[in-house]
């Protein structure tokens, strides 16, 4: 929490801080529902603030006041993601002249509550499917190494009944628009790469599924599956 | 497996060493062996890498009895496309050991030995238990559902809004015709003052029959009256009404004459020359200076009135006077135009008008 004296210092009294709280969680909560849980980029809630106030250490100052309220609240972690690396098919000259677009910091919301819990009373039994779909995607990418070939990909998620062509799977639905959409939601990063014989897709993990929080839990859950199942056959 | 068609054969395949020289069909047929070896290794990647499996060695066995057929360029480079096919089997095993030994094709065993449910016709694959996964997978993601209402909308989505109910009233058809109130067309007004000040320049050109520009067209009290005066001078000029001379003082005269008819014009006779009068604020206070006081001849104009008394008398004689103007979009005609001052008469009937439009609704 700011200080009345850190307040004083910026220039914006309590009242017009808590406002300005109160606007950066509502349009974290809405966004991440329209949206479907793709990260909030940095900007978007600096211009919030810097719409009314064009004071340096205040959109900072209510970005984390905000986290903290929405876990006091909610029980949401608004989690800070980091795009460091440049993707490989950039050179190292345009992606230092373009800054933005490589060190983009974003914020998405994750449940604090226990994994009891949560799956009991919050996850969205509607939306279940696509859970369960992108653990399946991000695990096929994590045990390949991190790394793998759109054809590959295809060539594992065929085994489980989806093909790539596939625009009305009963319970997927769009298999590429749903593969599209961990994309967009930071899990995987897609990139063209110039083999022998052409071009060739690539996805890999992004920084969303290399997060410690999710990377832990799924490394886990993936051994946890393999060895029961291993121990069912034996 | 169908053999691949044979293309034309380069210059320098004909001329390989070898114990004896490989006919097209024998060379067709290794380069389709190789295909079918390429199509195995795709198919069995799976089991490619796995420590009890014997796949690699006879597939790598295969190729080598393969390679001892090889004589020519273009089955070598089959025989490179197989082995890097291997070799990409093989480092896509070494890298997924970072996740303990699990390897794609281990994992998506798993999974449809746990959430697996086969297909309901024989031809159909076997499928997932999407939704079981997803809630027993819940913990890894604990992703946040967000909020499905607002208090107040957001920024972005008021614009959107504003702009749909926009297009809504344009697009919405009235369910009455209804007339409109008629105002007083300002344009039209505009229109009378300036002519109402060009009969009144005239009017002082015809009486004092020369006259020094700057007494003609300035007004002490308004810099603004003063522009009025040389717009409305402009086009006495521009109708051949007015001429402007410099005399040997270097002062510009102006002073009237009959306008040229539509014959000298067309003919050629009368030549128009123009000139930019150029005119500002500092020009204005300039022009103050020169002329003396009481010395300008356009009269001051009130807002409440175009003209004030003195102008009464000059207005009555510039009734009587026809202005012909010249009009360039009608083949040069000269066309007369009387200027009329409004009458009580004219403003009842347009009073009765809105009266009338008032009770129609």
């Amino acid at each position: 929490m700011a200080t009345s004296e850190e307040l004083a210092q910026i220039g914006v009294s309590l009242e017009e801080k808590d406002d300005l709280v109160g606007k950066v969680m509502r349009y974290v909560l809405f966004k991440t529902h329209q949206t479907s849980g793709c990260p909030i980029k940095r900007e978007e809630l600096t211009q919030i603030v810097t719409k009314d106030y064009q004071k340096r250490a205040l959109p900072s100052l209510v970005i984390k006041e905000a986290g903290d309220r929405l876990a006091a609240t909610f029980g949401y972690e608004m989690r800070e993601l980091q795009r460091t690396r440049a993707p490989s098919n950039r050179s190292v000259r345009s992606s230092s002249q373009a800054p933005s677009s490589v060190d983009t910091k974003t914020y998405i919301l994750v449940s604090k509550l226990d994994p009891e819990v949560y799956s009991k009373y919050v996850e969205d039994k509607e939306r279940a499917h696509l859970s369960g779909f992108a653990f399946v995607v991000i695990s096929i990418v994590h045990v390949a190494g991190g790394k793998i070939s759109e054809e590959d990909l295809w060539h594992q998620l065929k085994r489980l009944g989806l093909n790539e062509n596939d625009e009305k799977h009963p319970v997927i639905g769009n298999n590429k628009q749903a593969l599209e959409l961990l994309v967009q939601q930071r899990y995987l990063l897609k990139e063209k790469i110039a083999g022998p014989e052409g071009h060739f897709m690539v996805y890999e993990l992004a920084e969303r599924a290399l997060d410690e929080s999710i990377s832990v839990k799924l490394k886990d859950y993936i051994s946890q599956i393999v060895g029961t199942s291993t121990a069912t056959e034996e | 497996m169908a053999a691949p068609a044979a293309g034309a054969e380069g210059p320098g395949d004909a001329d390989g060493g070898g114990p004896r020289q490989q006919g097209l069909a024998e060379r067709r047929m290794l380069r389709s062996r190789y295909l079918a070896m390429k199509n195995l290794i795709s198919e069995e990647k799976d089991d490619l890498a796995k420590e009890d499996s014997d796949k690699f060695t006879s597939i790598i066995t295969q190729v080598e009895s393969l390679h001892e057929l090889v004589q020519r360029p273009r089955e070598q480079i089959a025989d490179a496309e197989a082995l890097l096919d291997i070799t990409t089997t093989l480092v896509k095993s070494v890298r997924s050991q970072s996740s303990e030994g699990i390897t794609p094709g281990d994992f998506v065993t798993a999974l449809l030995k746990k959430f697996g449910q086969q297909g309901g016709l024989d031809s159909e694959p076997a499928s997932l238990r999407w939704a079981d996964i997803g809630f027993s997978a819940s913990h890894v993601f604990q992703a946040v559902p967000g909020c499905r209402t607002m208090l107040g909308p957001m920024d972005t989505e008021v614009k959107q809004r504003k702009v749909s109910v926009v297009n809504r009233k344009r697009t919405a058809k009235p369910t009455e015709n209804t007339r409109p109130e008629e105002l007083a067309d300002s344009s039209e007004g505009a229109k009378t003052d300036t002519d109402r000040n060009v009969s009144v320049v005239f009017d002082i050109l015809r009486k004092k029959k020369s006259v020094r520009l700057e007494n003609l067209v300035l007004n002490r009290h308004s810099f603004a009256q003063t522009v009025e005066n040389v717009f409305a001078l402009s086009f006495l000029v521009k109708d051949g009404r007015v001429a402007i001379n410099i005399d040997d003082n270097g002062h510009h005269i102006v002073y009237p004459r009959n306008a040229p008819a539509a014959s000298a014009i067309a003919s050629g006779e009368v030549s128009y020359s123009h000139f930019v009068f150029r005119f500002d604020y500092r020009d204005w206070k300039l022009m103050r200076e020169v002329v003396a006081d009481g010395e300008e001849l356009m009269p001051h104009r009130t807002q409440g009135s175009p003209c004030n008394e003195e102008n009464e008398h000059l207005e009555q004689c510039a009734q009587q006077t026809p202005i012909r103007k010249l009009c360039r979009n009608r083949g040069l005609v000269l066309q007369e135009q009387m200027v009329v001052a409004e009458t009580p008469e004219a403003d009842k009937t347009s009073s009765k008008r809105r009266r009338l439009f008032r009770d129609q609704k």
